[in-house]
């Protein structure tokens, strides 16, 4: 009988299956800062990588 | 950098912390201190008590049960307690200089005055079958201990005693820990010094013995200092330390297990109040915490949080920027046989954290908020486009997370992130 230490209810190993999503993004940046939130009572929230794809401009002057 | 509301799971996922369930219906007094005692009697069955100085009063619960029961009236309010148990009775002092120590034995109706004419101490500890005590206002730089396993002998002569500390030295002795045979003595908070005091009895060839061990660095309360594995922690007027480290490198920021957030510590805490501080080892998490009162406040309501699986642990906050359950004090009990944590809060309520269901007494939001620093990918120099993103996320129900990016100073951008369903890339 194979071992199993996680458990998907409990989180044992923070986490398990993962769900991936997708989305899209907009804007030029030279710095950007990424925030998560979960405000909804009895809603909860456990998040694990993030991948962010960029395509470089080159130097700037411009105000941003 | 901001993690409020969360904890992190073994990967470094943070997760939004468990909810908050009320214990007690009605309201007792603002409860300053908790403290779970086991009495173990001599029938072979142990007792679970809860003892609490809440507002003027001691209170105390049988086993969590939900209803606070008073034990005295009449104390000055909102002073700092201090527990400890030998001999199957609580001792309980506090920092008020008019009240005195009281111990009780699980059973009577009501506390008693400690006997044996002990000094009125506001700090207690157990330490090789004797209570040592201090903080006393008469003479703040004294050590006091009973006779060999008694609470209540305080003036035997060549059995009880005590040890004057460096007396006079701008300081006040501020904590005591038992630790590895030896009893710790923290002075501060000013200088501020740590000093051991080796030995087994007060006198013969291990007698007792004072040992100065360091200076610059000391805890603030003695609810501030606790054990974790095979350290103590304590909280001093600039960070969060450990013993080991402070043995090692003193007062070098750099060791101080709160260096990531020493700006924080300075400015976002009300430093009038530290002496409030509290904290618990909440092992069944692997969570050190200490609760504080926040800038402009005197209710301790800000959890700090040091995760000590990960090496360097990894802090957090729990009721920073938005609501939690207060915690005027900490405490960690066993429900079922399971460690659990426990908040008292300053409006009376005992409440048991880290529920399952996200709310506080079922229905209260409260909002877990991690936020990453400003990233510039190697150059703030170079501009990029955004294109897209992929974030992974254990999901917990049908329900969706915000996720928010702000490019330079342009107004914040934000995603809905649905947890329903299964695994949209398939």
């Amino acid at each position: 009988m194979a071992f199993t230490l996680n458990d998907t209810t409990l989180g044992v190993l923070g986490g398990g299956q993962f769900k991936t999503v997708a989305f899209d993004m907009a804007g030029s940046f030279r710095e950007i800062q990424f925030q998560f939130t979960q405000a909804v009572s009895s809603q909860d929230a456990e998040i694990h990588f993030l991948e962010f794809h960029y395509l470089p401009v080159g130097p700037s002057h411009e105000d941003v | 950098m901001l993690s409020d509301n969360c904890y992190y799971e073994l990967d470094g996922g943070p997760r939004k912390i468990g909810g908050a369930d009320k214990i007690n219906e009605t309201a007792t007094g603002s409860l300053n201190g908790i403290y779970d005692a086991w009495f173990q009697g001599g029938a072979g069955s142990e007792t679970q008590k809860q003892v609490a100085y809440a507002g003027t009063t001691i209170q105390n619960m049988s086993a969590l049960g939900g209803t606070w029961t008073s034990l005295k009236t009449g104390l000055e309010a909102d002073k700092i307690p201090c527990f400890e148990m030998m001999n199957d009775v609580v001792i309980m002092a506090s920092t008020s200089t008019v009240d005195v120590p009281q111990s009780w034995d699980g059973g009577a109706a009501s506390t008693s005055d400690l006997g044996g004419s002990p000094p009125n101490f506001s700090i207690v500890v157990e330490h090789r079958n004797r209570l040592w005590a201090a903080g006393v206002a008469s003479n703040p730089s004294r050590l006091y201990y009973t006779a060999l396993l008694t609470t209540n002998d305080w003036t035997t002569p060549s059995d009880a005693g005590s040890i004057d500390i460096s007396p006079s030295d701008g300081d006040r002795i501020t904590g005591l820990a038992s630790h590895k045979n030896e009893l710790i003595v923290f002075k501060g908070t000013n200088k501020q010094s740590i000093h051991r005091i080796t030995g087994s009895a007060p006198t013969g060839t291990d007698a007792f013995a004072r040992v100065p061990f360091i200076t610059g660095v000391s805890a603030v309360s003695q609810l501030s200092i606790f054990r974790v594995g095979d350290d103590l922690v304590f909280a001093s007027p600039r960070g969060i330390h450990s013993l080991a480290a402070t043995a090692s490198f003193g007062d070098y920021v750099e060791a101080f297990l709160s260096r990531p957030l020493l700006t924080f510590y300075q400015d976002k805490l009300n430093h009038n109040v530290l002496n409030g501080c509290q904290g618990v080892n909440y092992q069944s998490r692997g969570l050190a915490i200490w609760t504080f009162a926040p800038s402009g406040s005197t209710t301790r309501s800000l959890y700090m949080c040091y995760d000590y699986r990960f090496s360097p642990g990894r802090w957090s906050t729990w009721g920073y920027q938005t609501r939690y359950v207060n915690a005027h004090s900490l405490m960690v009990a066993q429900t079922g046989r399971k460690h659990r944590l426990y908040a008292g809060t300053s409006t009376g309520f005992l409440y048991e954290l880290d529920k399952t269901t996200r709310a506080v007494d079922t229905t209260g939001a409260y909002t877990w908020n991690v936020m990453t620093p400003y990233l510039n990918f190697g150059s703030s120099g170079i501009m990029k486009n955004a294109e897209d993103g992929f974030l992974s996320l254990q999901p917990k129900g049908a329900y969706n997370l915000t996720m928010g990016y702000q490019r330079d100073t342009q107004t914040q951008q934000t995603v809905t992130v649905s947890q329903a369903g299964g695994n949209t890339l398939g």
